[in-house]
Parts: C-alpha cells; sequence; structure tokens
C-alpha cells in the first residue's frame, strides 16, 4: 500500500470534518464568554482574549476582563468538557453493553460518583480538588461494579440493566443524603445540594484544567476504539470473533468512561440526559458507525452545554438555573422522542 | 488449514456440556457436525474457535496452539458466524459486512479500495449485492444469515465455522448457501440439522451427550443403526437416479 493511500482517507476525513467542527466549538466557546447577564460586546471580548493570550496590551475595563477571563472562559471551556466527556460515556456505554438506554446518569455511575466527591467533601479526607476527583473516581468505578454485578446476577438482559442501574443510583443517592445528613453543617449541605444539581458558578481555571485534560485524553481513547466499538453491533462473542481482544477493550472503555464522569461529576455535579440524548440524535445525523458519532458526539455534547449553560444564566434575569435543570427540561422530551422513535421502528 | 483439537470439554456449572472430543479438520475439507439439540455441537464450534471461555483442552491451527495467538490473529484466519446475530444499530447490509475487514485493519491500515472491493466480493457471492443500501432491521432471516455469510468472508479466513446456517432459510436458499459453502476454497466446519445436507459433506461428526462418537465419511457414519440410537428415528436410505444420490427418508420410532 502506497504512503498517498494511507494517509489520504484520514487526511480528507479531519479537514472535512475536523474544520468545521473546530469551527463550530469555537464560536459556541465565544458565545459562552460574550452573552450573560450583562452582555459583552465582542470588540471587548476579543480585546480582553488578546490582552491574556499575548500580551496585546489593548484598555479594557478591568471588571470586563476580569468577567471574561476569570469567570466565563473558564466555565465555557468547562461546560464544553462536560458536555463532551458525558456526551462520550454515552456513546461507550450503549456500544458496550449495547443497550439504548445506557448513560452514565441511568447506570448509576453519576450517582455513585457524587457520594464518592460527597465523602470526600464532608468527611475532609484528601480535599482539594484532585482528592475530591479521586474519591469521585472510585465513587463511580465502584457503582458501576455493583450496578454490572447486580444486573448479571439478575439475568443479563437489558432491562435487568436498566433496573440495577435504578436500584444503584438510589443506594448511592442514598448514601449521599445520609453523609449530607450525618455530617454537613447547614452551608455545607446547601452547598452540596446545589453543586448535585449540576451547577457551573463556581467554576475557575484550575478546574479547567482536570476537565479540558480528561475530556481530549477519553475523546482520544473513544476514537481508538471506534472500530471495536462497531464491532460491538453483534455483541461480545460476536467481536471476540472479530479480532476484538474484547476484556481488554472492555476495561479500556470503561476505565475511560469512569475517568470522564467522575472529573465531570466532581466538578459540576450531576448533569442527566446529555449522555442519553446527544448520541443518539447524532446517530440519526452521521450514523451508526462510531468512526463518525465518536467526533461529532463529542462535538454535540459540547455545545450542548454550553449553549445549556448560556440558558441557565439568561433564563432567570439574577439568578442561576442550575445547569442539570436546563438539560432535564431540554433532555427529557428528547428522551420521550427517542422512546416512540425506537418504537415504531422495531 | 488443518485444525486440531485435543481432548476438549466445556462445563456449565457441574454439568459437562462437551466431554473429551478429539478431532482432526484437514484442510480444504467440508466437515458436517450433528446431532440432536442439546448435544454440544455450538458450544463445540465455540471452542474450536477459540470463543468459548474457560474450555478445557488445546485447539492447534497447523501447528499453532490457538491460545498463543491474539484474537486479531485468530479472526484472520477463522471466521465464525453464529446461529442467532441481531443488533439495534441502525447498520445497513454495507455496514454488517464491513465488518469482517476488522482482523485486518488498524489505525495505520484503515480501509481502503482494496477492502471495499473484498465486501462487494463477499456480497456477490451470497447474492445480496444489489441490497447494500438495506437497513438490516428491515431484512428478513434468510438474507440476515446471508448478510453474516458475507460479513465472514470478508474476513477472507481459511476456516469457516457455521452453526447451523440453514436455519430459517426457505429450501431455495438452503440448497444456494450450501452450494455456495462448497464451492468455496476453505475448510468448512458447519453444524446442521438436515441429515440429508450431513450426507453432503466431505465427513461428519456425530455428537451425542457433549461426545463425539463418531467421525468419518457421510456413508459410513450415517448408517440406520446409529441414526436409531441418536436421533431416535428410523432411516431408510433411497436412490434417487436423477443425480446418482442417496438420500434418506426418516420415520419415527
Amino acid at each position: 500500500m502506497s504512503d498517498a493511500a494511507l494517509t489520504r482517507p484520514l487526511h480528507r476525513g479531519v479537514t472535512l470534518w475536523g474544520v468545521p467542527g473546530i469551527a463550530v466549538l469555537t464560536l459556541a466557546i465565544l458565545a459562552g464568554v460574550i452573552i450573560g447577564e450583562t452582555p459583552l460586546p465582542i470588540p471587548t471580548v476579543a480585546a480582553a482574549l488578546a490582552n491574556n493570550l499575548w500580551d496585546a496590551g489593548y484598555v479594557i475595563d478591568p471588571i470586563d476582563a476580569g468577567i471574561i477571563w476569570s469567570y466565563r472562559l473558564p466555565r465555557t471551556l468547562v461546560a464544553a468538557a462536560c458536555g463532551a466527556g458525558l456526551a462520550l460515556s454515552g456513546v461507550v456505554l450503549q456500544s458496550l453493553v449495547r443497550n439504548a438506554l445506557a448513560d452514565p446518569y441511568l447506570l448509576g455511575v453519576s450517582a455513585g460518583a457524587g457520594a464518592g466527591a460527597v465523602t470526600v467533601t464532608v468527611l475532609g479526607v484528601g480535599g482539594g480538588l484532585l482528592g475530591i476527583s479521586t474519591g469521585s473516581f472510585i465513587g463511580a468505578a465502584l457503582a458501576f461494579g455493583v450496578v454490572s454485578l447486580l444486573a448479571r446476577a439478575a439475568g443479563g438482559g437489558p432491562a435487568q440493566l436498566v433496573l440495577a442501574g435504578i436500584a444503584g443510583s438510589q443506594l448511592f443517592n442514598a448514601v449521599t443524603s445520609f453523609l449530607i445528613a450525618k455530617s454537613a453543617n447547614a452551608e455545607q449541605a446547601r452547598g452540596i445540594m446545589f453543586w448535585l444539581l449540576g451547577n457551573l458558578s463556581g467554576v475557575r481555571w484550575p478546574d479547567v484544567s482536570l476537565a479540558v485534560p480528561t475530556a481530549v485524553l477519553g475523546f482520544f481513547v473513544c476514537l481508538w476504539f471506534a472500530r471495536a466499538m462497531d464491532a460491538f453491533s453483534f455483541g461480545a462473542t460476536s467481536a471476540a470473533a472479530l479480532g476484538i481482544p474484547v476484556r481488554r477493550v472492555q476495561i479500556a472503555l470503561i476505565g475511560a468512561v469512569t475517568l470522564m464522569t467522575a472529573a465531570m461529576v466532581s466538578l459540576v455535579g450531576s448533569i442527566g440526559f446529555v449522555g442519553l440524548v446527544i448520541p443518539h440524535a447524532m446517530r440519526y445525523v452521521v450514523g451508526p458507525r462510531h468512526v463518525r458519532l465518536v467526533p461529532a458526539t463529542a462535538l454535540a455534547g459540547a455545545v450542548f452545554l454550553i449553549a445549556a449553560d448560556i440558558a441557565s444564566r439568561v433564563l432567570i434575569p439574577g439568578q442561576v438555573v442550575p445547569i442539570g435543570v436546563v438539560t432535564a427540561l431540554v433532555g427529557a422530551p428528547g428522551f420521550a422522542l427517542i422512546l416512540i422513535h425506537n418504537r415504531s421502528r422495531v | 488449514m488443518k485444525l486440531t483439537a485435543t481432548s476438549l470439554g466445556w462445563r456449565a456449572g457441574s454439568r459437562a456440556i462437551v466431554e473429551d472430543v478429539s478431532v482432526q479438520i484437514e484442510p480444504g475439507e467440508t466437515f458436517g457436525l450433528i446431532g440432536p439439540n442439546g448435544s454440544g455441537k455450538s458450544t463445540l464450534l465455540k471452542l474450536l474457535a477459540g470463543l468459548a471461555k474457560r474450555g478445557k483442552g488445546t485447539v492447534h491451527l497447523d501447528d499453532r496452539p490457538l491460545a498463543d495467538l491474539s484474537r486479531r490473529e485468530i479472526a484472520q484466519s477463522i471466521a465464525f458466524v453464529e446461529q442467532i446475530a441481531d443488533t439495534s444499530e441502525r447498520l445497513t447490509v454495507r455496514d454488517v459486512v464491513e465488518l469482517g475487514r476488522t482482523p485486518w485493519l488498524s489505525a495505520l491500515s484503515p480501509f481502503d479500495d482494496h477492502d471495499r472491493s473484498i465486501v462487494m466480493d463477499a456480497l456477490q457471492a451470497v447474492d445480496m449485492a444489489d441490497m447494500v443500501d438495506q437497513a438490516w432491521a428491515t431484512l428478513s432471516g434468510g438474507e440476515r444469515q446471508r448478510v453474516q455469510i458475507a460479513r465472514a468472508l470478508a474476513q477472507r479466513p481459511r476456516l469457516l465455522i457455521l452453526d447451523e446456517p440453514t436455519n430459517h432459510l426457505d429450501i431455495h436458499h438452503q440448497m444456494t448457501l450450501l452450494q455456495l459453502v462448497s464451492r468455496l476454497p476453505i475448510t468448512i466446519v458447519m453444524a446442521l440439522h438436515d441429515l440429508n445436507q450431513a450426507m453432503n459433506c466431505d465427513r461428519v461428526g456425530v455428537m451425542q451427550s457433549g461426545r463425539l462418537i463418531a467421525c468419518g465419511p457421510p456413508a459410513e457414519v450415517l448408517t440406520p443403526d446409529r441414526l436409531a440410537e441418536v436421533f431416535r428415528i428410523r432411516a431408510t436410505p433411497l436412490f434417487d437416479p436423477t443425480d446418482d444420490s442417496t438420500v434418506l427418508h426418516f420415520h419415527c420410532l
């Protein structure tokens, strides 16, 4: 095979989809910075970004500069990373367990991550951003283990998995509530409850340095295993017969999902429906093949959560609606559409 | 390609599904596996393909033990068509057959024109080339089976293992499928329900309660006495002068 044949399709794919994709993402991030309770004019935003990125030295209002650089930009970047990470988690879980309803929220992984993060916060073990994320990761991994074992013990069907997910979610949410009731003071409790509904208000630059690398890493892991996820279409035995090292691929992908979900939940709380609705919507747009589905889902998830964050800031003047509420308001009807559409197809 | 299996076994809990099966598949032959329901045919096929976990015994591909090969290397030699394969993904016929190229692709050798022509050849071989853009969900059982076989052919295997490939097919497609399979220049191992179809194999193996109780050319193995013992039927061989073949006629015992 010639070098040209090796690189051509990949190269063409990257320019055909990658460039517009990055352009759309950039526009969405700019929108996230511009739109807010005090709309900032584009020249001011551009000047603030230029000042911080390459010391351009434009003269602008330091309050505007602070809002743009320290508040809205990190918040928007984290929203993008979370949206991409949660949507990718949905794609991976749906492929591996062959269940259209698989998603970190419904399978209890988010609840486990939340319980882990709250344990660290309330009990004060570890502490700090890394400590909370580690607790979150352990909780997410534990929840995934409990739910998969329970689903297998119950017979391993698709309905059993969803039911096990519900049981797991309830269990870990109860652990969270118990810990709050037992150990948190009133102020902590209010903060935790607000965070659990999904909240980007407290996001600053250190959060970006956790969220963005995690999402980028997760994206490349998913893309690397795109063909393997295709091979799971007819089940694990069929994937093995097609030469996929099933166990190794499952561990790598579940690891990536747990990492992404844990990082995102520890930063912004539990945000539902992104992992469920975005992958299904993208299947209608780009089809079921993961080479296209993974990038499309990552992009759509990022843009969707930026939009949801903007909506959460401007929906009620002077007040921030938790972003989990916004995604549920949009996601629940979207989910209903998926259910109805799946029925008419079968 | 030669496949040598030595004392294969597989248990579900305390029950032996396959027990102490040794068999050698010769290069280029068509080997039929028959036996009543639950006699362990499907499990034995999975063991031969290296797809059953915690199996006992060893399988050698030519002279290399299967356990020493990666899944990818195995899939480049052995293709497996399951009895039932279904998906809820909205795949087209082309998507499914392209899956067969999986063991040959990597990040550095992506899907290219060569793979595309192999996929089209495979579709033509099973007479599905004009349905490439059909959705999997809209296919009939027989069409699905043919697409799965095309997927297996796209793997370009040297050994093709099929688990009751003629199930759910109408009689015309059963015959064309077996014709297609027997014409392939590769080694075939398949489980079959129809004893008359097994008559056309080069050799047949008979499974009973997890054991391979007989193995050899159909005329020697499928004797009325053995069929009475294994399948609890009385078989009368009849001669069909139109093509000089022997067919079995069955009565309940």
